[in-house]
């Protein structure tokens, strides 16, 4: 608070005179001295490196949207074909003939429907797991953490044979109603480590005021805890949007999925390759806006955890 | 906090997870004593799945191939991904730039990236790019048709779509890390390696455990990159136990051996979860 402060309102110090050691001028010292590392040969290095990285990373990416472009005689060659006529054919027959909105349209719905759901059930378990110092506590984590970590097919079997029973096969409630149970324990952890980053004043405060524990949760918690809450729904957003074995077995044609739309191409049929090339591009897209636009909630995200738990 | 605003809290979830976590794995297990398939109706066979499958060489080949798959990913992506975050530290004003574009694998689904990174390596067509220039100086790997070469083309798929999580983590514990150890081991006169070797990875030693929980937890279920790449093949070699149990209970129409493979991966994970369970319990009750 005082370095801010510091900053706004700079004292004024003679230019030629070396500055005094106050606290606000070591830490400024300090940062820039932990700015640019090494010499410049070690840093250019360091840059190749991940330079190199990556194009690795994107180099499929890159590779298969330039394919997305192409005809599929040109895709199809060898050697591979650099100079060529673009064309969007291949977007054209995905969006219209394959009817590939419908399925983005599908699986952002269960997506969204899943975060919801998921997130109105395990934000107050994971407040109450933060504050909660029991061993029945503990063993709600440590089965979380399995369940997290468990097989699919562990869960989804008694959901298929269930499903073919009761007609609820291929729809879209199912579907949300597996990804929630699925995705809901990685959920609570991931917030459970946001909610015990809060100070325990904060409630407590408002409980001395006369609020309930569940009043302090609503009015206290919950508004302090957007980013935490943004974070949750980013990734339960993002693994309900990239599960494939759940859709895989609990949908046929109505509820698919597009992992599951992307994946039943017949990639034998050469005709067909600009079209898969030109799914996984529309795919890939948006979600690598939501990279780029959320990076700050997704390292978020994938940090937490890892610090406490 | 009360018991009673616990179980106010906490409830729903609870009852979720009973009713949708539990009470299916319970039906597997019961399921998996049965032989059946979809239509027909149940008929009790006791403990014949699970003999039948344990003395099955495909379950031995299954195991072998994802413990190989397991350990290769695992140590790859905590070697790599703490090369990566060591980069990434280094590099401050780029650091957000290259981030990016390693975390972009990560967010697209596995089928997906399975799907494009297997065709990268086709010999028979031009999409095969990285195949092209692998052939072009002289390294030439059968990628589907070698067992040794599909496993590698699984492993290295696996890395080059996760692999940022891993440098992920291992950035934000070296951006916690206190910069005193590291300039008093400098003053002493430690090399670059002996730095990392006696202050940062004994440092981080609890994210090196996290990273490699993760992976575990991840690889042993492998399935998605195994569908759309090599399928199980050649002969077999690459099924995951994953692969294994669906193709049992989907292709060959046998749930209730499908049931009993898929309560032996549960056990199976829960066998390699152990060290970590412990750990959190540890952790735990020291914050208690």
């Amino acid at each position: 608070m005082t370095a801010m402060t510091d900053r706004l309102v700079p004292a004024p110090q003679p230019a030629d005179t070396p500055p005094r050691e106050t606290d606000d001028t070591v830490r400024r010292r300090r940062r820039h001295r932990a700015r640019p590392k090494g010499t410049r040969l070690q840093r250019w290095s360091a840059y190749l490196m991940l330079g190199v990285a990556s194009l690795f990373s994107l180099g499929p990416f890159l590779w298969v949207g330039l394919a997305s472009l192409k005809l599929p005689i040109d895709a199809f060659s060898l050697p591979p074909v650099w100079s060529f006529t673009p064309t969007i054919e291949a977007y054209r027959i995905l969006w219209y003939d394959r009817g590939f909105g419908s399925f983005l349209a599908n699986t952002l719905l269960v997506g969204a429907l899943t975060t919801v759901i998921s997130l109105v059930v395990a934000a107050p378990a994971a407040y109450a797991l933060s504050r909660f110092k029991h061993v029945s506590g503990l063993w709600i984590l440590l089965l979380a953490l399995v369940f997290r970590a468990l097989p699919r097919m562990a869960v989804v079997l008694p959901f298929y044979y269930l499903a073919r029973i009761t007609g609820l096969y291929d729809t879209r409630i199912l579907l949300v109603v597996v990804l929630v149970a699925v995705n809901q324990p990685f959920t609570i952890w991931l917030l459970r480590d946001f909610f015990a980053s809060l100070p325990e004043e904060l409630e407590e405060s408002a409980m001395v005021d006369g609020c309930t524990r569940i009043g302090a949760f609503r009015r206290v918690i919950l508004p302090v805890a957007g980013p935490g809450l943004v974070t949750a729904a980013v990734f339960t957003f993002l693994l309900a949007y990239q599960e494939y074995m759940i859709p895989l077995v609990l949908t046929q044609t109505d509820a698919v999925t597009l992992p599951v739309f992307i994946a039943q191409f017949s990639t034998e049929n050469i005709q067909d390759w600009p079209v898969i090339s030109a799914a996984a591009v529309s795919l890939a897209l948006p979600i690598v806006g939501l990279v780029l636009l959320a990076q700050r909630f997704l390292v978020a995200g994938l940090t937490a955890g890892s610090t406490k738990g | 906090m009360k018991r009673r605003e616990f179980l106010l809290l906490a409830g729903p979830a609870v009852v979720v997870m009973t009713l949708l976590m539990i009470a299916p794995l319970v039906t597997t297990a019961v399921l998996s004593l049965n032989r059946f398939s979809y239509g027909s109706d149940l008929s009790w066979v006791g403990l014949s799945n699970y003999t039948q499958l344990l003395s099955s060489p495909e379950l031995h080949s299954s195991l072998f191939f994802t413990l190989a798959f397991v350990f290769g990913t695992t140590a790859l992506k905590v070697v790599l991904g703490f090369g990566l975050a060591l980069l990434l530290n280094f590099a401050v004003r780029t650091r957000s730039f290259f981030l990016g574009t390693l975390l972009v694998p990560l967010v697209v689904p596995p089928v997906v990236g399975a799907l494009i990174f297997g065709w990268m390596f086709r010999a028979d067509i031009g999409i095969g790019l990285y195949q092209y220039v692998l052939t072009s100086i002289g390294v030439d790997v059968d990628w589907f048709s070698s067992t040794s070469g599909a496993i590698l083309l699984l492993v290295m798929q696996n890395v080059w779509q996760d692999i940022s999580f891993a440098a992920l983590i291992f950035l934000a514990g070296l951006q916690t890390l206190p910069a005193e150890p590291l300039e008093a081991a400098r003053v002493d006169g430690a090399s670059w390696w002996q730095r990392q070797r006696y202050v940062v990875v004994p440092a981080l030693s609890g994210l090196f455990a996290f990273v490699a929980m993760m992976s575990v937890m991840d690889s042993f279920r492998v399935f998605d990159s195994i569908a759309v790449t090599t399928r199980g093949g050649p002969n077999g070699s690459t099924e995951s136990l994953m692969f294994l149990a669906y193709k049992i209970s989907f292709q060959q129409s046998q749930l209730g051996q499908g049931s009993a493979m898929s309560m032996l991966t549960v056990l199976g994970i829960v066998v390699l979860l152990i060290p970590f369970l412990i750990r959190t319990r540890r952790q735990f009750t020291e914050a208690a």
